[in-house]
């Protein structure tokens, strides 16, 4: 019987156990501080983004599918990108959603223009919102209502750009370079539309406001 | 949220006007956003999972390329008996195939011959 050759050491390859246990660990939580890492993201924007959909869309469900489709949008495709990226990404996204809901309504108005339908009524989700509170306001929380009221209706004025260009710089507080990320456009054209913005909006709202 | 990038009291005026129409959001739409938020957050880690998924493969044929390479380097620090049949120039030189893997200890035995 001849003598086998000594057999190639293929243990050599494999990683020990332990080692090869805290490697998959390790692959798996990457995954999860990121899916941290993005529910902290969307929890710190989400309110502001639901309220600049609204004054855009100037209607609640609309507002609500559009932040919903813009998260979902990011998670899809951008989730593995920094997270730096994140903010300028999801405004983007977010603008590029209530577009696409300004145009449906566009046309949607255009083929039930014969109804006697009026699209810019004021919702009326809920029966006990609609019944007015008779508490007595303090004076400063109802002229900040009013002044707000304002600026939301100067604001819904405005063309569609320069309102973007407001919105993100002042209320979502984006500089210029995350800005024309956002809006899709160069850092000069947001510093255009901002400036248009601020001097329409002040002039429309007066001194006094 | 800070202003200090806003210079004109309008602009900080337009930004704490803002802020506090956002906290002052009705519970609904509060609730409402936190569901969107979870599922977008669970696609997002359903997506991290597929990823590993698809790349896992891959990861399998370099271990693969990797063990014929240091099958190759391993043989070349033994010594070679010289080739004497156009049979066994033809398993040397194919040295880097999946089936000389399958077949390593029946050729070293070979070589032993």
């Amino acid at each position: 019987m001849p003598a086998l050759a000594p057999a190639f050491p293929w243990s050599a390859l494999l990683p020990s156990s332990g080692p090869d246990v805290e490697e998959i660990r390790s692959h798996e939580e990457p995954g999860l501080d990121r899916a941290r890492a993005l529910d902290r993201f969307l929890s710190s924007v989400e309110k502001r983004a639901f309220r600049i959909a609204r004054i855009a869309l100037k209607h609640d469900e609309d507002a609500l599918d559009a932040v919903q489709d813009a998260m979902l949008a990011l998670a899809r495709r951008y989730g593995a990108r920094p997270s730096e990226e994140w903010r300028p990404l999801f405004y983007r996204i977010l603008q590029n959603r209530i577009r696409d809901c300004q145009r449906r309504r566009m046309v949607r108005e255009r083929l039930l223009a014969w109804l006697p339908t009026n699209l810019d009524e004021p919702q009326q989700d809920d029966a006990l919102e609609s019944v007015p509170d008779l508490r007595p306001e303090p004076a400063d929380r109802l002229a900040a209502d009013e002044a707000m009221r304002l600026l939301e209706h100067a604001l819904t004025a405005l063309p569609r750009r320069q309102q973007q260009a407001f919105m993100l710089r002042v209320f979502e507080g984006l500089d210029t370079a995350q800005t024309a990320v956002a809006m899709g456009c160069t850092e000069g054209s947001v510093k255009t539309h901002y400036s248009r913005a601020v001097h329409a909006l002040r002039e429309q709202l007066g001194a006094a406001w | 949220m800070s202003s200090s990038y806003l210079e004109t009291s309008f602009e900080r005026r337009a930004q704490a006007l803002f802020d506090r129409s956002v906290e002052q959001l009705d519970a609904r739409t509060r609730s409402r956003l936190t569901q969107a938020r979870s599922a977008a957050v669970e696609e997002a880690h359903k997506h991290a999972g597929l990823r590993r998924w698809v790349f896992r493969p891959a990861g399998a044929l370099a271990a693969a390329s990797l063990a014929a390479l240091a099958l190759v380097l391993w043989r070349a620090q033994e010594p070679q008996p010289l080739v004497t049949s156009a049979d066994e120039l033809e398993v040397v030189v194919g040295a880097e195939s999946f089936e000389m893997l399958e077949n390593v200890e029946f050729y070293a035995w070979l070589d032993q011959r």
